[in-house]
C-alpha cells in the first residue's frame, strides 16, 4: 500500500496544496458570487428607483382624471421594456385600476421588504416594488412593479458555473505541474526509497542512489556512505564471527582432545594403580612380619591417595569440560549423613575430635538428587575441616526451605569446625582451583588444592552456591545451599537399612570369564574371584572371550574395554547378537576397566553391558556388583 | 419563508381593513372641470381640499376628466359629491343631474381668441382656411369660439380640438395652429413671455365662470359645505389661492345667472347625447 498518496512526501504535498488552492478558488468564486449578488442587487434598487418616478410622472394625470385606459396605455408600453416583469395601479383602496403582465384574478404580491436573490420559491425570480402615487399630497392611487431577476439569476448561475469549470480547470492544472515538480524534485528520494529496501531485504550493497549539492543530493551521498559503511562493518562482522567460529571450534577440538588425553591418563594410571593396589591388599592378606606390613600398608595409603589425587583431576577436568553429568534419583538423608559421619569417625576419633550432624526437625527424610555428587561435596567438607583442626570439634547442620514450587525445596548444609581458621584476605581465593590459604597449608597438610573448587562447581551445578565464614584460630564455617525436590517416600526419619552380611562362600563355583589382557590385572582378578569360591577362565582378548562363551557355559562375565584385536564393546555386542540368535539367556556382563569417564559407562550400557566396575577396585566393590549379577534377587 | 408569508398575511389584513374603513367613511369627490392640465388642476386645488378634509372630517379627492364631455358625463352620472365646472355644464348639471349651485369666483369669466403677436392675423376672414385649436366641444370656451367664428361666417377651416388647456398657446406659438380659444383666466395665468407673445383678437363677454355644484345627496351637508367654502375663502391658503389665480373671491350666484347659459347647456346636452 506504499502508494497510497498519504504515505508519500510528494502526495502530502500534493494534496496539501490542492487543498489550499481549492479553498481560495472557492472563496475566490464565492465572494465573486457575493460581489456580483450584491452589485446587481444594488443595480436592481436603483433601476426600481428611476423607473418610479418616471412611471408615476407618467400616470399621475391620467390617474387625476380618471382615465384609466390612458394608464393601461401608459403600463402596457413600460412593461415592454426588458427587466419589467408586471406593472399595476391600484387606487388606494387596493382596487386594481390597470396592470399589465400580470393576471387579472391574481393578487398583486407585496412589495419586497430587502433584496433577496434566491429567496423566491417560483420559478421567475423578482424584486416586488410598491410605491404610492402623490400629487401635491394627494393620493392618488398605488405602483406596484416588479423588476425580472431573471437576468441576474442567469449571470449568477453562469458566474458559477464558468468559475467552478475554472476553478476545477486550475486545480487540474496546477495538480498536474505540482504532480510533475514533485517527480523531479523527489525522484532521488524515490530512489533512496528503493536503495533503504534493498538494504532491508539483505542486499547490503544497492547500487549508489543519484547524489548531488542539493538537500536530497547530500542525502543521497550519506546514505552511499553509510551504506559502504555497514557493508564494511558486515564484512568485518562476519570475520570476526567466522574468526570466533573456528577459535570455538578449535577450542571444542582441544577440550576433546583434552577429554581424550585425560581419559587415555586415566586409563594408563589406573590400570598399573589397579594392580599396585589390588596386590598391595592381596600381599597384605598373607601372612607378613610386622615390618613388611607396616611398608606395604604405606604402598597402600600412598596408592589411594595418588587415586584420590587422580580423581579430583578427574573430577574438575570433567567439570570444567562441561561434561559432568547429574543423576536425580531418590536419596535418603538421615542415612547419607549417618553414614558420612561413620566413615570419618575413625579419622575424627584419631584427633580427638567430636564430629556430629544435626538437622532441623522438619528435615525431609527423602529427597530426589544427585548423591554421589552430594556426598563428594559433604566429603571434602568434612575431610577438609578435619584436616585443619587440631582441638574441639566439626559438626554437619541441615535444614530445609521450601520454595514456591510444589515439592522443590532448598537444602541448607553447613560444616562447622573449630579448626585454624582462615584470614579474611585468603577467603576470596579459596575456592579458585589449585589454591591454598597458604603456601605453608600445602606443605603441612598437603592437598592439590582443587577439592574446594570441586565443590564449588558442584554446588553450583546442584543449583546452589557456597559460602565460608571464618575466624583465624577460631575456626570456619562452610555453608552451601541445593535445590532439590521431596520425594514422595514419608518424613520419618528412616533408619540406615541393615546390610546382610553375605557369606564369603556365596559364590563358590560360580564360574567367572575374565576378559582381561593386561597380566597383573590378570593375575589381580584370578587371584581375587579365586578368593570368593569362583572358577575363573582366563581370556585376552574379546575374540577369545567370544571362543570361550562359545566353548562354555559361565555364569558371569568381566569384561575389559580396552584390548587388543577385539575391544570389550564389541566382543559384547557379538556376545548379544548370539544370545539373540541361538534364544539362549541373558549372560550377565560386568565391565571392568580403567576408562572411568562417564562416556565410557553409557558406552558399556549401549553395548549390552549390564554393570560397570571402575579401575582400581576395590575387592569389597567388586565382590557385591558380582554377587548382584550372580546371585537371585534378595527379597526386599 | 414563514415570516415573509405571514408579512404577506398581515399586509393582506391590513389592506383588506383599509379598504372596509373607505367604504365605510367614503372620500368627498370633488370634480374639476378640466379647463386646463390634470396636474395643474390637482396642484391648484390642494389648498381647498386640505382645507375641505379638515372641516368636513373625512377625506377628499380632487379629480378631473380627459375632457368637457367627460366631465360631464361622469358628472350626470352622479360621480362627484360637488362638481366646479364653467357655467353651461353648470345650468346643464342643475337641470339634468339635480346639482345644487353653492358659488362662484368674483372674478368674471371670458373667453378668448388668441393669435401670436406677429401674426398675419388682421380679421376673422383671415382664418379661412386655417386650423384653429379649442379645448373638448363641450367646453365653454370652445362653444364661444365655435360660435364666434360661425358668427363671423368662416366656414373653411380646422378646429382640432386638445385636452390640456395649458398647451393651447404652447402649440399656437410653435405654430401649429394659426388661433386657440381659452379663457382669460388661463391666458393671465401664462408666463409673462409667453402673453407677451400672444395677442387677444376677440374676447366673449362676461359669462358665469367656474360654479361650485353639491350634489343633491349631499343636500343635507349643504349648510357645512357652504360654510366650509366660504371658511376658506376666508382662511389665508384661500386667500393666497383666490389671489394666485385672480379669482378675487366666492360669491353667491345671481338670480337667473345659470339660467342665462341655457343656450350652451342646451348644446353641451346635445353633445353628451351624441357622445
Amino acid at each position: 500500500m506504499h502508494f497510497l498518496p498519504l504515505r508519500t512526501v510528494r502526495g502530502k504535498l500534493l494534496l496539501l496544496a490542492i487543498a489550499v488552492e481549492a479553498l481560495m478558488l472557492t472563496l475566490l468564486v464565492a465572494n465573486s458570487l457575493r460581489l456580483l449578488t450584491d452589485n446587481m442587487g444594488t443595480q436592481a434598487r436603483i433601476h426600481a428607483e428611476q423607473i418610479a418616478p418616471v412611471l408615476i410622472a407618467a400616470i399621475v394625470a391620467p390617474l387625476a382624471q380618471r382615465d384609466y385606459a390612458t394608464v393601461q396605455a401608459v403600463l402596457d408600453e413600460s412593461s415592454a421594456v426588458d427587466g419589467i416583469d408586471y406593472l399595476a395601479v391600484t387606487d388606494i383602496s387596493g382596487k386594481r385600476l390597470a396592470s399589465s403582465g400580470w393576471p387579472a384574478d391574481q393578487e398583486l404580491p407585496g412589495a419586497d421588504q430587502g433584496f433577496r436573490l434566491f429567496d423566491n420559491e417560483d420559478a421567475s425570480p423578482r424584486y416586488d416594488v410598491v410605491i404610492p402615487v402623490d400629487a401635491y399630497g394627494q393620493k392618488l392611487g398605488v405602483l406596484h412593479f416588479g423588476l425580472s431577476l431573471k437576468q441576474i439569476i442567469q449571470a449568477h448561475g453562469q458566474l458559477f458555473k464558468q468559475g467552478v469549470s475554472i476553478a476545477l480547470l486550475e486545480i487540474i492544472l496546477s495538480a498536474g505541474l505540482m504532480a510533475l515538480l514533485g517527480y523531479f524534485l523527489t525522484r532521488h528520494l524515490s530512489a533512496l526509497t528503493v536503495a533503504s529496501r534493498a538494504v532491508a531485504a539483505g542486499n547490503l550493497t544497492p547500487p549508489p542512489v543519484p547524489e548531488g549539492d542539493d538537500e536530497v543530493g547530500r542525502l543521497g551521498a550519506t546514505f552511499n556512505a553509510m551504506s559502504r559503511a555497514i557493508a564494511e562493518r558486515i564484512r568485518e562482522l562476519t570475520e570476526a564471527r567466522d574468526e570466533e567460529k573456528r577459535l570455538a571450534q578449535a577450542a571444542e577440538a582441544g577440550a576433546r582432545e583434552k577429554t581424550a588425553f585425560l581419559a587415555t591418563v586415566s586409563h594408563e594410571i589406573r590400570t598399573p594403580m589397579n594392580g599396585i593396589l589390588g596386590m598391595t591388599d592381596l600381599a597384605l592378606s598373607t601372612e607378613l612380619t610386622a615390618e613388611q606390613r607396616e611398608y606395604l600398608t604405606w604402598v597402600k595409603l600412598s596408592g589411594e591417595s595418588l587415586m584420590r589425587v587422580l580423581n579430583d583431576i578427574l573430577d574438575f577436568s570433567k567439570i570444567d569440560a562441561g561434561q559432568l553429568s547429574l543423576e536425580k534419583v531418590p536419596l535418603n538423608l538421615p542415612a547419607m549423613l549417618d553414614s558420612m559421619v561413620g566413615i570419618y569417625s575413625a579419622q575424627a576419633s584419631e584427633k580427638g575430635l567430636s564430629l556430629s550432624w544435626q538437622a532441623a526437625p522438619d528435615l525431609p527424610v527423602q529427597i530426589v538428587s544427585d548423591p554421589v555428587r552430594l556426598r563428594q561435596i559433604l566429603s571434602n567438607l568434612v575431610a577438609n575441616a578435619l584436616k585443619f583442626t587440631e582441638h574441639g570439634s566439626v559438626s554437619i547442620r541441615v535444614s530445609a526451605e521450601p520454595l514456591a514450587t510444589v515439592d522443590a525445596l532448598k537444602l541448607h548444609f553447613s560444616v562447622v569446625d573449630t579448626g585454624i581458621g582462615i584470614p579474611s584476605d585468603k577467603l576470596e581465593m579459596i575456592f579458585a582451583p589449585f589454591s591454598q590459604a597458604e603456601s605453608s597449608t600445602t606443605r603441612k597438610y598437603g592437598g592439590t588444592g582443587l577439592g574446594l573448587a570441586i565443590v564449588s562447581r558442584l554446588v553450583q551445578l546442584l543449583g546452589g552456591e557456597i559460602d565460608v565464614v571464618s575466624q583465624p584460630g577460631q575456626g570456619s564455617t562452610f555453608s552451601f545451599s541445593i535445590n532439590c525436590r521431596m520425594s514422595e517416600m514419608p518424613h520419618a526419619r528412616a533408619s540406615p537399612p541393615a546390610s546382610t552380611p553375605m557369606p564369603d562362600n556365596s559364590l563358590a563355583g560360580k564360574k567367572i570369564l575374565l576378559v582381561e589382557d593386561t597380566p597383573v590385572n590378570q593375575i589381580l582378578g584370578r587371584k581375587l574371584l579365586a578368593k570368593f569360591g569362583c572358577e575363573v577362565t582366563l581370556a585376552e582378548d574379546g575374540l577369545q572371550a567370544l571362543a570361550a562363551c562359545a566353548a562354555a557355559d559361565f555364569d558371569l562375565v568381566l569384561m575389559d574395554m580396552q584390548m587388543p584385536n577385539m575391544d570389550g564393546l564389541e566382543a559384547t555386542r557379538q556376545l548379544r547378537a548370539r544370545e539373540r540368535e541361538s534364544g539362549r539367556p541373558r549372560l550377565p556382563i560386568i565391565a571392568l576397566t580403567a576408562n572411568a569417564m562417564s562416556a565410557d559407562r553409557d558406552n558399556c550400557l549401549a553395548a549390552g553391558m549390564d554393570d560397570f566396575i571402575a579401575k582400581p577396585f576395590r575387592a569389597d566393590s567388586m565382590l557385591e556388583v558380582i554377587r548382584r549379577h550372580c546371585l537371585p534377587a534378595n527379597p526386599a | 419563508m414563514l415570516a415573509r408569508k405571514i408579512f404577506g398575511l398581515l399586509l393582506l389584513s391590513a389592506s383588506l381593513f383599509a379598504s372596509v374603513a373607505h367604504a365605510q367613511g367614503s372620500s368627498f369627490k370633488i370634480g374639476i372641470a378640466p379647463h386646463t392640465s390634470a396636474r395643474v388642476i390637482l396642484e391648484m386645488y390642494q389648498p381647498l381640499r386640505l382645507h375641505l378634509e379638515r372641516t368636513l372630517g373625512q377625506p377628499v379627492d380632487i379629480q378631473t376628466a380627459p375632457d368637457f364631455t367627460e366631465f360631464g358625463r361622469r358628472a350626470l352620472n352622479q360621480e362627484y359629491d360637488l362638481a366646479i365646472t364653467t357655467g353651461h355644464q353648470a345650468r346643464l348639471f342643475q337641470t339634468d343631474a339635480g346639482y345644487l349651485p353653492l358659488v362662484t369666483y368674483k372674478a368674471e369669466f371670458k373667453a378668448v381668441a388668441l393669435v401670436t403677436k406677429d401674426s398675419k392675423y388682421r380679421k376673422p376672414s383671415d382664418l379661412n382656411g386655417a386650423t384653429v385649436l379649442a379645448l373638448s366641444p363641450s367646453s365653454l370656451v370652445s362653444m364661444w369660439g365655435v360660435r364666434w367664428l360661425k358668427n363671423n361666417n368662416i366656414k373653411e377651416l380646422t378646429v382640432r380640438y386638445v385636452s390640456a388647456a395649458d398647451s393651447v398657446s404652447r402649440q399656437v406659438l410653435a405654430g401649429d395652429a394659426a388661433l386657440a380659444f381659452t379663457s382669460l383666466a388661463n391666458f393671465q395665468k401664462l408666463p409673462a413671455e409667453q402673453q407677451d407673445a400672444l395677442r387677444i383678437v376677440a374676447e366673449s363677454e362676461a359669462m358665469a365662470g367656474r360654479v361650485y355644484l353639491l350634489n343633491k345627496r349631499q343636500s343635507s351637508q349643504q349648510a357645512k359645505v357652504d360654510a366650509a367654502l366660504w371658511s376658506f375663502a376666508a382662511s389665508d391658503e384661500g386667500r393666497k389661492y383666490l389671489e394666485q389665480n385672480k379669482l378675487e373671491g366666492y360669491r353667491k350666484l345671481r338670480p337667473k345667472e345659470l339660467e342665462a347659459m341655457e343656450p350652451y347647456a342646451a348644446e353641451t346636452r346635445q353633445i353628451l347625447k351624441g357622445k
